[in-house]
């Protein structure tokens, strides 16, 4: 090959045009984009300012059919599962998550979100017909990530807001005995076939394998699911393995440590 | 115009020996890994459409095969592909030997990272996606395994280099070969990207999957993963820009159209490819809406190369039919070698610009902010990329890798109506499988998740019948794509396993490449550096105000998670 270099020449005018026809097509995309941002309301969220954090799911009345709902989102289900709200109800909703990336997605509205533990998230939404609309979990978030939802209920036979599926000390109790434990699980402190549930959480027990363990969300959780197959030494592993779900298994959990 | 005489690929050496094994390694062993990438992606749309209804199937998991799609087919399939491509272009083209030890120390790392990750994977300790997505934490020889890769990428880039600067001393004032400056720029825009994802993995993610930090910065992760992760998607693309500039239109039977177009397009992609990252995140809590704004702005302006690169393309493919004796104001369409066995190479690059298109256009919607709110996340993004990544970078790389592995090998291409077929079966799967996943999107079906379980279980509380019908259509297509890859393997094996052909033994063998109709002489175009300062000014204008807020917000470090428990494993015993 020679430097065969030419004149500096001109781009070719077909050329040219094409590039000035698709910075105009750019400019008016994104003029469009502007107008439906500002003009409309349209956005995308934003960073929330520090604090603001919270643990568990709630729902609040903040004025005629507006309600501010905090949703907390944890492998694998969000809380509350199920609320209910009037017709013509105004949402303001924040979402956090307790443990891994998850997503929040209004089926038949625009509230999509991503929802990072530790970071608030927010939107708003105006529910005008009435119907079912499911919120989906849409980011992977482990093994069980395809049962993550909930769902949100817009009647017209309703006039105020109400939720399900918030753990709380309360349902809980109600939990534990539905379910049987405070059959062997005493509530004053008394022995009984398994420990008391008393003062349970945060102590650290003795396992018939010789190694210890804190009581915390952890060990709830293993021996709810496989309860004979390292029990606290001085029991007999009779208990039955219960097939709880994770919110149950919440439930459970905050009822302990309000016995605390 | 005398370009002829540099750009006639007659006149080209041949690529020396040990690079010829070394390229012949590249494009094997990966299209060897794509068996299971494949083959995951099919089980996946029965998965979707609850056709498979079980957590895992024949020994992988669902989450774990899609992190085994994922990884081989966007990871390690592309990248392994790009850098073989490399090797033959700059050899090629700058009519030069390359360094064989820096070839094989780079054919090793990538091999052994693939291996590291891939290995992990298979023994469930990665089920995390290609995206990393912490708090979910893999096993450490995972995040080692990407970056040993990664780093052999690098090297075989650092091997042209010196290859370039020479020929740039030989010939002084000379217009780099495209070709050249197309890869170039492919591996500029991989080494800028590829800094923030291995800050990521050594700093952030790897220490704390030892075991020696107690947390990640999620948002930060987050934010430096995307800082590549689109970055990335470019890295897909420009080697198969590289051959729809430089191949395509002599395949067509003509020339390029513009010389200016293709450099200009070069450059604006070493520019605007890095910058824009935050438009994975619009959906994101802890980013300002202002930088996610400002980054949109520069996501769009991409649309500028990419307008241009689609009128130079088919002008050049206009001026193919037109040679080939195509007349009139549509009718030369009717002139190019859609069919054509001994071209058949045509076919995979068409049918690849022809799924682009609809690739192209959702890609903005994506990219337009607000829009992105009813389709983030949903079925809708994975019926996009298969458009893009999954159409012509796919169909590039299954074509270009029979060339080069047919010419290399001086072996007739087996069954070449059987390779001219597959591209349309691949076109076919990819139009009606996003067709369902795009409007599956638009009803809110999730991405990356085993519906067959739950919303697409009858015997579920979730189910949902309006799903029904799109993941149907999504599993006819995966199905046919499935099919489309059966028909390569078994031309590229019959291929392999024939015999030499005795006409072929005395060619050296080299990629054809085009001519320029117009070669024009800019000299803003013809050189990389200020684009290169531009491109580092531009990523520091976009990136260090999120970054600035990230690390003064201090959000709380996040504990590490397993895919299968609830429970952190900072709290195991």
């Amino acid at each position: 090959m020679s430097a065969n270099l030419q004149p500096k020449d001109s781009v070719n005018p077909v050329e040219k045009r094409v590039l000035l026809g698709a910075v105009f097509f750019t400019g008016i995309s994104l003029a469009l984009i502007a107008y439906a941002a500002f003009g409309l309301g349209a956005t995308v969220p934003t960073c929330l300012p520090k604090g603001g954090l919270f643990e568990h799911g709630s729902v609040a009345k903040r004025g005629a059919k507006t309600y501010e709902l905090h949703y907390l989102a944890k492998m694998w289900g969000f809380e509350p599962s199920r609320v209910r709200v009037p017709v013509g109800s105004t949402l303001d909703v924040y979402v956090t998550s307790k443990d891994v990336t998850h997503g929040f997605q209004i089926n038949g509205t625009n509230v999509n979100l991503m929802v990072l533990p530790f970071v608030v998230t927010n939107a708003s939404v105006h529910f005008n017909k009435p119907g079912i609309y499911p919120i989906v979990c849409h980011e992977y978030c482990g093994a069980a990530h395809q049962k993550m939802n909930a769902v949100i209920e817009v009647s017209d036979q309703v006039d105020d807001i109400s939720a399900e599926g918030i753990a709380s000390p309360e349902a809980g109790k109600a939990m534990a005995d539905d379910k049987g434990c405070l059959a062997c699980h005493s509530l004053d402190g008394s022995a009984g076939v398994g420990p008391t549930f008393k003062g349970l959480w945060g102590q650290t027990v003795q396992l018939a394998d010789g190694s210890s363990r804190v009581v915390d969300a952890g060990f709830v959780r293993t021996m709810i699911l496989h309860p004979a197959a390292n029990p606290v030494k001085g029991f007999d592993p009779v208990m039955p393995e219960l097939p709880m779900t994770d919110a149950e298994i919440d439930q459970i959990t905050e009822y302990l440590k309000e016995l605390k | 115009m005398n370009e002829s005489e540099t750009h006639g690929a007659e006149m080209k050496i041949e690529l020396q020996k040990p690079l010829q094994k070394i390229v012949l390694v590249q494009l094997l062993v990966p299209l060897a890994l794509l068996v299971f990438g494949a083959y995951h992606g099919v089980l996946q749309v029965l998965y979707r459409a609850g056709i498979i209804r079980a957590t895992s199937f024949a020994g992988i998991e669902y989450y774990q095969g899609l992190t085994l799609h994922g990884v081989i087919n966007a990871i390690v399939l592309t990248t392994f592909f790009a850098v073989a491509l490399g090797n033959v272009l700059v050899s090629q083209e700058l009519e030069s030997p390359l360094s064989v030890l820096g070839a094989a120390l780079s054919l090793v790392l990538m091999l052994l990272g693939a291996v590291m990750a891939a290995a992990m994977i298979f023994l469930g300790k990665a089920t995390v996606l290609y995206t990393f997505y912490p708090p979910l934490k893999a096993h450490p020889v995972f995040y080692l395994g990407l970056a040993v890769f990664i780093v052999g990428s690098w090297i075989a880039f650092y091997t042209w280099i010196p290859v370039y600067l020479r020929w740039r001393k030989r010939y002084p004032g000379a217009k780099t070969p495209l070709a050249v400056v197309g890869m170039f720029t492919t591996f500029i825009v991989w080494q800028i990207c590829t800094l923030p994802v291995a800050f990521e993995v050594l700093v952030l993610l790897f220490p704390w999957s030892m075991g020696w930090t107690a947390g990640v910065n999620i948002v930060l992760s987050r934010t430096l993963f995307w800082f590549f992760g689109h970055a990335l998607v470019y890295f897909w693309l420009l080697p198969i820009y590289v051959l729809y500039y430089t191949m395509l239109p002599r395949l067509a039977g003509g020339k390029l159209f513009s010389d200016f177009a293709g450099r200009f397009s070069f450059m604006m992609f070493i520019v605007l490819s890095t910058p824009l990252g935050l438009h994975h995140q619009f959906a994101d809590p802890g980013i300002s809406s202002a930088w996610k704004g400002m980054q949109m702005v520069l996501t769009l302006m991409v649309a500028i190369p990419s307008m241009l690169t689609a009128f130079t393309v088919a002008a050049s493919l206009e001026h193919g039919a037109r040679e080939r004796g195509g007349a009139g104001l549509f009718g030369w369409w009717k002139k190019l070698p859609y069919f054509c066995t001994d071209n058949w190479m045509f076919s995979y690059l068409f049918c690849g610009l022809v799924i682009f298109l609809f690739g192209g256009v959702t890609g903005l919607i994506n990219a337009s902010y607000s829009m992105n709110n009813i389709i983030h996340n949903t079925a809708w993004l994975p019926a996009h990329f298969h458009l893009t990544v999954g159409g012509p970078v796919f169909l590039g790389i299954l074509g270009m890798s029979l060339f080069l592995i047919a010419g290399i090998l001086k072996k007739p291409l087996a069954s070449p109506k059987l390779a001219v077929a597959v591209p349309y079966v691949w076109m076919a799967g990819t139009f009606i499988f996003s067709s369902g996943l795009f409007v599956g999107g638009l009803r809110g079906e999730p991405r990356r998740t085993n519906m067959g379980l739950t919303y697409l279980n009858p015997a579920s509380p979730s189910y949902r019948p309006d799903w029904w019908i799109t993941t149907h259509i999504g599993a006819i297509g995966g199905c046919l794509m499935g099919l489309a890859i059966l028909l390569y393997f078994v031309v590229l094996i019959r291929t392999v396993a024939g015999s030499r052909s005795a006409t072929l033994e005395h060619e050296p063998f080299s990629v054809p490449l085009s001519e320029m109709y117009h070669n024009e002489n800019i000299p803003a175009v013809q050189n990389f550096t200020p684009w290169i300062i531009a491109a580092v000014l531009l990523i520091v204008v976009a990136y260090f105000p999120p970054i600035h807020d990230i690390l003064n917000n201090n959000f709380k470090l996040a504990p590490g998670y397993t895919s299968d428990s609830p429970v952190s494993v900072e709290k195991m015993p």
